[in-house]
């Protein structure tokens, strides 16, 4: 795993500035979770390693009930797991954390690197894009903030260009309704997601669908939001009927690939399965929220 | 590739060593400091069997670079024993009386990741131990008699405190 330059910097216009120096041939390090399995295994052999773990402002996690959670790109996933805040506003990205790889990964790993490395099947993204959620990019000139479903934009690849992801908007408390992420996985513990689903919903004084995101992981090249699944729900009475209705629309979204882990046609079922489950699960806890 | 003068905090020891700055902690522990008591066996964070404990927190070595470890205080499983009287920690007692061992590869990673939940659960559940150990792996699947073996310890440390 040779490395011929390694880089600290304290600040982001600093790290930007190097990346720019290095112009596509540096890698940015956070936990290193992901990028130093790639280097291990030849996939990536950056010239330089940018070091970005020193820069204390990416570090900051900070929630009101006006502008909802801000999460510095340096955010571990264990200080989202041991969040109390996160925990009780933000039940299912709570949860999502808790299925990324292990304890001792969730130490090191940064929900920065889990979306820069944007790995079709990341676990943070899904839920995320479903709650609204807002990538900081900075590019040394300031930042600017795009829809997280943008961010993405091929199998690892992001956006970025000689800019770093400093942190993620998260707007409203599970868009005030109920959150839920599912995955399938191949063991019972720990495991990347064969198929995964988030859906953020809330309801109406009617009981009617009010406000709805359905995302779909590690069935096509990126997070996929499933548009036409939203449509379908959006303004109507949640019944079994219309949710299994909505899960089969998910399947004609989805595009899984087969691979070691799983046949397409697997995932497909898994997407009905789960879409169904994960619109259980947020439909629940939206009918359970405490009125505003 | 560039060579740095490091000092490493082990097991309440300095030690100066001259490392190249691609290589995991755990390589230095085993190459260059002869700690082979921790183990590398995937060499990409998804075993375990080379976690340590660095500041309290159950950290794996092969996936974190010996650079970066500076002045940090590195415990692996040859510092669970007392270092004056060579008695045994009560995890490895533990680990010993509940044949918590078969080949034995994984049990450094197992008891140092088991050191960290005790500090921080002294009472854990076999759940608690099952999530806790999650990212540890054994194949010889002796998981029932780890899980075991680090609530036997739990017991045997509470014992030991005052009350």
């Amino acid at each position: 795993m040779p490395v011929l330059e390694k880089f600290t910097p304290t600040t982001v216009e600093n790290a930007v500035s190097l990346l720019k120096e290095h112009d596509g041939r540096a890698a940015i390090m956070a936990g290193g979770t992901d990028l130093f399995i790639r280097m291990k295994k030849g996939l990536a052999s950056p010239a330089a390693i940018i070091n970005i773990s020193n820069i204390n402002n990416l570090k900051a996690m900070e929630y009101d009930p006006v502008n909802g959670l801000y999460m510095g790109s340096l955010v571990t996933l264990r200080n989202i797991i041991e969040s109390e805040t996160v925990k009780r506003n933000f039940k299912a990205l709570h949860e999502a954390a808790l299925t990324l790889a292990t304890p001792s990964i969730r130490t090191l790993a940064t929900i920065g690197g889990n979306l820069c490395n944007a790995s079709p099947s990341a676990d943070m993204a899904p839920i995320l894009i479903a709650l609204k959620a807002k990538a900081c990019i900075a590019d040394g000139g300031g930042q600017t903030e795009i829809p997280l479903e943008d961010f993405f934009v091929g199998p690892s690849q992001t956006v970025l260009n000689n800019s770093i992801l400093a942190g993620i908007k998260v707007p409203c408390a599970d868009c005030n309704g109920g959150s839920a992420y599912e995955k399938a996985t191949r063991s019972q513990s720990v495991d990347v997601a064969l198929a995964g689903v988030a859906v953020c919903l809330a309801l109406d004084n009617t009981g009617s669908i009010a406000d709805l995101r359905v995302v779909l992981g590690a069935v096509a090249p990126t997070p996929l939001r499933a548009l036409k699944t939203e449509a379908v729900l959006l303004g109507q009475k949640p019944t079994p009927e219309l949710f299994i209705q909505a899960a089969d629309t998910a399947v004609s979204e989805a595009s899984p690939i087969s691979d070691v882990r799983c046949k397409a046609d697997y995932r497909n079922h898994l997407v009905n399965v789960l879409t169904i489950r994960a619109l259980n699960k947020a439909l629940a806890r939206a009918q359970a929220a405490p009125e505003e | 590739m560039t060579v740095k003068h490091i000092v490493l905090n082990v097991n309440n020891t300095d030690y100066e060593v001259a490392v190249e700055a691609s290589r995991s902690l755990a390589d230095v522990l085993r190459l260059q400091l002869g700690f082979t008591g921790t183990k590398i066996f995937c060499n990409e964070g998804e075993c375990g069997a080379c976690t340590v404990n660095v500041d309290g927190e159950a950290i794996l070595s092969c996936m974190v670079l010996a650079i970066d470890m500076e002045g940090r205080k590195i415990v692996t499983i040859e510092g669970m024993s007392d270092p004056v009287t060579g008695a045994m920690h009560p995890l490895q007692e533990a680990f010993v009386e509940h044949s918590g061992m078969q080949c034995g590869f994984c049990t450094s990673g197992m008891i140092m990741t088991a050191n960290v939940l005790l500090a921080e659960n002294p009472d854990p559940s076999e759940e608690d131990v099952r999530k806790a150990l999650a990212g540890n792996l054994c194949r010889c699947g002796n998981y029932h008699r780890i899980n075991e073996s680090v609530r036997a310890a739990a017991v045997k440390i509470a014992e030991k405190m005052p009350d």
